[in-house]
């Protein structure tokens, strides 16, 4: 019973990471339509910053807003210069993304080297409770993620931004007819989602090596967003992040990494059998 | 205010549809555009809201080029267009679409009741659920709530009981009546010689006839224009 | 078809030439690159010429690449076999993945990252299937080719695998000359074009990939001959980034472009990595963004356009007139649509609808906007289905039959915007749409380079002055030419029923009356029946044997032009009385 319950804290820890990954995911995929294959590289950039604001001898809780600020600004870097100028033709961007990742990994091994950085733990020791003693590190990460989810959806669902999101990934055109600049409202979503990828890049920092690789590990959640999560429906992207999420941590925990990738990909494979075909002409 | 087009072209893709259309339109007067369907005059609204490139031609708003401005600042600047389909989020409450341009909650009231007892009450109701007609009156209540000093109506009577026509009718002309520029795009030829100042016919992508609306000889030719 | 000859001949002459005279040591990167660059051709195969994003290249290239390590090193002897082994490894692996990917027609997204995923899968997968794989050091000591009972020396063996990889490349150069290159350029450009002509898309599409896995295959086993051993990197990401790289820079859609892609940045890559070993892959990185953001053609296309050449030759073929194979209506009905509903979401576009046509025609269907003309028309060619009703066309019931099944049976269909291969010549529009009329790949891969076409689309072509423009490339016609480029192409092959969906659209006047002239003698010369979506007036009265009217989903009034412009019922729909 008490391993059980062990088996289940630990994939709400993992969960909840990946949760706030596929947000970020989740947000840019369906409010832009932009695939973007550097997310994962944008988390990997979050775990450097927690490395960097350790190795000056700085608090590490300080480095979960860091980490949101550096890839927001990241972010709209490269949404102004790149991203604008192709979001509307989704082979350029997967590509465009693609070569990306390439830079971001390269430039943090340029800087930090290839070496497996680490960040101490910034609360060490176990909390008991369930009757079982779990990290308190990791019920923090469970609670900061919840937070962190929680306020984004919230943020996208009940503020006037949200409305606007939801009017421009309905229609476009009609949300520019309505007044609304959706160029702004892109870069802040950009910017969003690569901020929510450097917040869950500091806080799994302290549970593995920091490494210029670290952030391949992301890309078939990327993929299964788009399969499982549908098109253009910020919900339907969030609900099909999370059950990949599920079904990746279940799977890992029971037996390991590639069996989890094995199994999503299955997955994935199947609900492409059961998709709506598009139309023909839709891809040229 | 005042919205003058010159030589504007655009079309979809590589296909033309605006062979150089010019037009004005200035502050209190109505200007009906009419023309079978396919002549572009859906085109010619898109175009001069923006949604639309223009592929040549120039549009000023004021004397302020506009022709490179995203729509959002068109709209920012004055502009205002009702779209003949998918005029209004679908997906969204009648209240969103309402905040969605620049309502607050307080003045959700005066909007609905505008058209009478139709929308009135109806601000949690998602969009896509009001009938036709109602999602129309709902698309031509908006526009003309909004302090927009020129307005382009594109068919805005389609799918309107006659009373409602009526009603509709009368709002057009107290916004022209308040100093607002209307252009506006019907097919239905008596509300148009109504409410016009003047006409303007288009045909394949071109303007083919224009003049007072007062003119006899013109609302003949429109008549024996628009003829099936 | 002799020029591709021509250029590898003479390309194979100098890569034996150069292996012979470079030195062991630049032999062996040429061997290498060579072999690499057959994997960009089969890339480019399946990306640049039939628009797949595939960025999962490397997965029959890698298992081929195993199986061939594994035959080697088992059984010495075989290692030339097993080349034919490795190419049909490839060639089931791709089978296997297009099947599984394209059914559903998912977008170039879903498809680029599916199959990178499974990549990276397989990636794993090697590491950890140690017994069949070697794990994450993979296997090692793979042996050079053996064959007339000795192992081949090194520089032997980079000399047949220069040799073979030029030949190869040169196959899939002429593949891409023949009918089948222009017909995958067409479902590139225009899937929906395509199926409209009888074309049954997703089955070509799983036909490239398959070729192009047999290619990718090939290439596997010549590099792991090569480099003498593989690793599950072979699946990894930064291959998969450099192989992209290569057919993107060198630009795709071209054969010699890819090929000048690999071997140019790899020998920069070779001399540039001892210097710049740190920057180097940065630098990759920095041009590939730099490649998609600003030459997404590549390079080759980009400079040939400079140069005032369009990146592809149009060509011109000759066309040639067959005789139909029966005439439609005889006796029998040309259509009977009966009861057609059709729905999207809560909003009924078609309620109810009975349309018939009894004998061969020239019918005008016309109504409101919203009416639901055009999705008639796509119901009645298969474009979409009906919630209820049934379709009979020319006496067979094709209800839920696809798009290219009805083209097949005799269902031309015309779209409202011009839909050409802009990347074609009008010939080559005009000849795939011929060769839809037996369109088996293997057939089109081995047909001659000329097209059968029915009379009357060649008589459009001439009366409308397209014959003299035969070589001019499709994509910068004007567009009333396009638009009858769409009808001949249309009319090319097993036509015996014509739907037009506004076909006067964005003509002038003048040229809508024309149009109507032409239309009606071809219907008469030709007895085809034709059922044309208009709002002309001025064309329908010119047209029409007969028109309907259709309002809000349902059949409003039928007759005589003059019977149906004073009918009460039509005079309420357009005049608006009703609203």
């Amino acid at each position: 019973m008490d391993a059980l319950t062990l088996e289940l804290l630990n994939g709400a820890s993992l969960f909840a990471i990946l949760a706030i990954v596929a947000l970020g995911l989740g947000i840019v995929f369906g409010l832009m339509g932009v695939i973007n294959l550097a997310h994962g590289e944008f988390v990997m950039l979050g775990a450097y910053v927690a490395y960097v604001v350790h190795t000056v001898g700085l608090n590490h809780w300080l480095s979960v807003p860091l980490a949101a600020v550096v890839l927001f600004v990241l972010g709209v870097v490269i949404e102004v210069g790149l991203i604008r100028r192709i979001h509307r033709q989704p082979e350029l961007t997967i590509l465009a993304t693609f070569g990306l990742s390439v830079c971001l990994r390269q430039i943090a091994e340029l800087v930090f080297s290839k070496d497996f950085q680490s960040v101490p733990n910034p609360v060490p020791g176990a909390t008991e409770a369930f009757g079982v003693l779990f990290p308190t590190y990791r019920y923090l990460l469970i609670a900061i993620a919840a937070v962190v989810v929680a306020a984004t959806l919230l943020a996208f669902t009940r503020s006037r931004f949200g409305l606007v999101v939801r009017a421009i990934v309905a229609d476009r055109d009609l949300a520019e007819s309505a007044g609304i600049r959706t160029g702004m409202t892109n870069l802040c979503a950009f910017g969003v989602g690569a901020a929510t990828a450097g917040i869950a890049g500091a806080l799994v920092a302290p549970l593995g090596a920091v490494e210029p690789q670290a952030g391949l590990a992301y890309l078939p959640g990327a993929f299964l967003v788009v399969i499982v999560g549908g098109y253009n429906r910020l919900w339907g992207v969030a609900a099909g992040a999370l059950t990949v999420a599920a079904v990746q941590t279940g799977v890992i925990h029971f037996y390991d990494a590639v069996w989890a990738q094995i199994a999503s990909l299955a997955l994935a494979v199947l609900v492409l059998q059961f998709r709506r075909p598009t139309p023909a002409g839709a891809v040229a | 205010m005042r919205l003058e087009a010159t030589d504007l072209r655009s079309g979809y893709g590589t296909v033309p549809v605006l062979h150089g259309v010019s037009l004005t339109v200035s502050s209190g007067e109505i200007v009906a555009l009419v023309g079978r369907n396919g002549a572009g005059k859906t085109t010619l609204v898109k175009t001069v809201l923006g949604v639309l490139r223009s592929t040549g031609g120039a549009l000023h708003l004021d004397g302020v080029d506009i022709t490179r401005m995203p729509p959002s600042r068109r709209v920012r600047a004055g502009l205002r267009a009702t779209f003949q389909e998918r005029a209004l989020f679908g997906a969204l409450t009648v209240s969103d679409n309402l905040r969605l341009s620049g309502f607050g909650s307080e003045s959700h009231d005066r909007v609905l009741d505008a058209f009478g007892p139709a929308l009135s009450g109806r601000g949690s109701q998602r969009t896509g659920t009001l009938s036709g007609g109602e999602q129309k009156m709902l698309a031509a209540a908006i526009a003309l709530a909004t302090d927009a000093s020129l307005l382009v109506m594109d068919e805005p009577t389609e799918g309107l009981q006659p009373s409602n026509v009526a009603l509709l009718g009368d709002h057009i002309e107290s916004a022209r009546d308040a100093g607002r520029g209307v252009l506006l795009i019907e097919q239905h030829l008596e509300l148009a010689k109504r409410l016009a100042d003047r006409f303007i016919v288009l045909e394949k992508g071109e303007v083919v006839d224009s003049g007072p609306a007062a003119d006899p000889d013109l609302a003949a030719r429109v008549a024996r224009r628009l003829l099936i | 078809m002799k020029r591709p000859l021509g250029y590898g001949a003479t390309a194979a002459a100098a890569a034996a030439v150069a292996s012979v005279t470079l030195g062991d040591f630049r032999a062996g990167q040429l061997s290498l690159f060579l072999s690499l660059a057959v994997l960009a051709v089969s890339l480019d195969l399946v990306w640049g010429y039939a628009g797949i994003l595939s960025l999962g290249q490397l997965l029959p290239f890698g298992i081929a690449a195993y199986t061939t390590a594994r035959i080697a090193t088992a059984a010495p002897a075989l290692t030339l076999p097993g080349l034919l082994v490795a190419t049909l490894v490839g060639a089931t692996v791709a089978a296997g993945v297009g099947v599984a990917a394209f059914r559903r027609r998912p977008t170039p997204v879903v498809i680029g990252l599916l199959t990178l995923v499974l990549s990276l899968t397989l990636e794993q997968v090697a590491e950890q299937w140690r017994d069949v794989t070697g794990g994450f050091n993979g296997l090692t000591d793979v042996p050079r080719i053996t064959a007339f009972g000795s192992e081949w020396s090194d520089s032997t063996q980079d000399l047949f695998i220069s040799v073979v990889a030029v030949a190869v490349i040169t196959l899939v150069g002429l593949l891409a000359t023949r009918p089948i290159g222009a017909v995958l350029i067409g479902i590139r450009d225009n899937e929906r074009r395509m199926e409209a002509l009888g074309y049954d898309t997703v089955a070509l599409k799983v036909w490239v990939f398959t070729v192009g896995g047999a290619v990718a295959g090939l290439a596997g086993a010549l590099y792991v001959h090569r480099t003498g051993f593989v690793s599950p990197q072979i699946f990894g990401f930064a291959l998969a980034t450099n192989v992209v790289l290569w057919t993107l820079v060198g630009g795709r859609g071209t054969i010699i472009g890819p090929v000048i892609g690999t071997l140019a940045i790899n020998f920069a890559s070779a001399t540039l990595a001892d210097v710049w070993l740190q920057y180097w892959t940065l630098a990759t990185g920095v041009i590939f963004v730099a490649a998609v953001a600003l030459v997404p053609e590549g390079l080759v296309p980009s400079l040939l356009r400079v140069a005032g050449r369009p990146p592809r030759r149009s060509r011109d073929l000759p066309l040639l007139a067959t005789a139909p194979a029966t005439a439609a209506g005889n006796g029998s009905a040309v259509f009977e649509a009966t009861g057609v509903d059709k729905s999207f979401g809560f909003f009924k576009v078609l309620d109810g609808v009975t349309l018939t046509m009894d004998k061969p025609e020239l019918r005008c269907l016309i109504g409101p906007n919203g009416a639901g003309k055009s999705t008639l028309l796509d119901i009645l060619c298969g474009q979409q289905d009906c919630q209820n009703g049934s379709i009979i066309m020319l006496s067979r019931d094709c209800t839920g039959l696809k798009a290219w099944e009805f083209a097949r049976h005799g269902v031309s269909r015309k779209f409202q915007s011009p839909q050409v291969i802009g990347s074609l010549s009008v010939a080559e529009n005009i000849a795939v749409a011929a060769w839809g009329a037996d369109p088996s790949p293997w057939r089109l891969t081995f047909a001659a380079w000329e097209a059968r076409v029915l009379p009357a689309s060649l008589r459009i072509l001439e009366r409308t002055g397209l014959d003299a423009r035969a070589g001019s490339g499709a994509g910068s016609l004007s567009h009333g030419d396009k638009q009858w480029l769409e009808v001949a192409m249309a009319m090319a092959a097993h036509c015996r029923v014509l739907l037009l969906d506004e076909p006067t659209a964005g003509m002038t006047a003048a040229e809508s009356l024309a149009a109507a002239e032409l239309l009606r003698e071809v219907h008469t010369d030709y007895r085809l029946p034709v059922l044309i979506v208009e709002h002309d007036m001025a064309f329908i009265r010119a047209v029409a044997d007969r028109v309907t009217v259709l309002a809000r989903g349902s059949l409003v009034a039928d007759g005589t032009v003059a019977e149906v412009e004073n009918a009460p019922e039509v005079v309420a729909v357009y005049g608006g009385v009703d609203r």
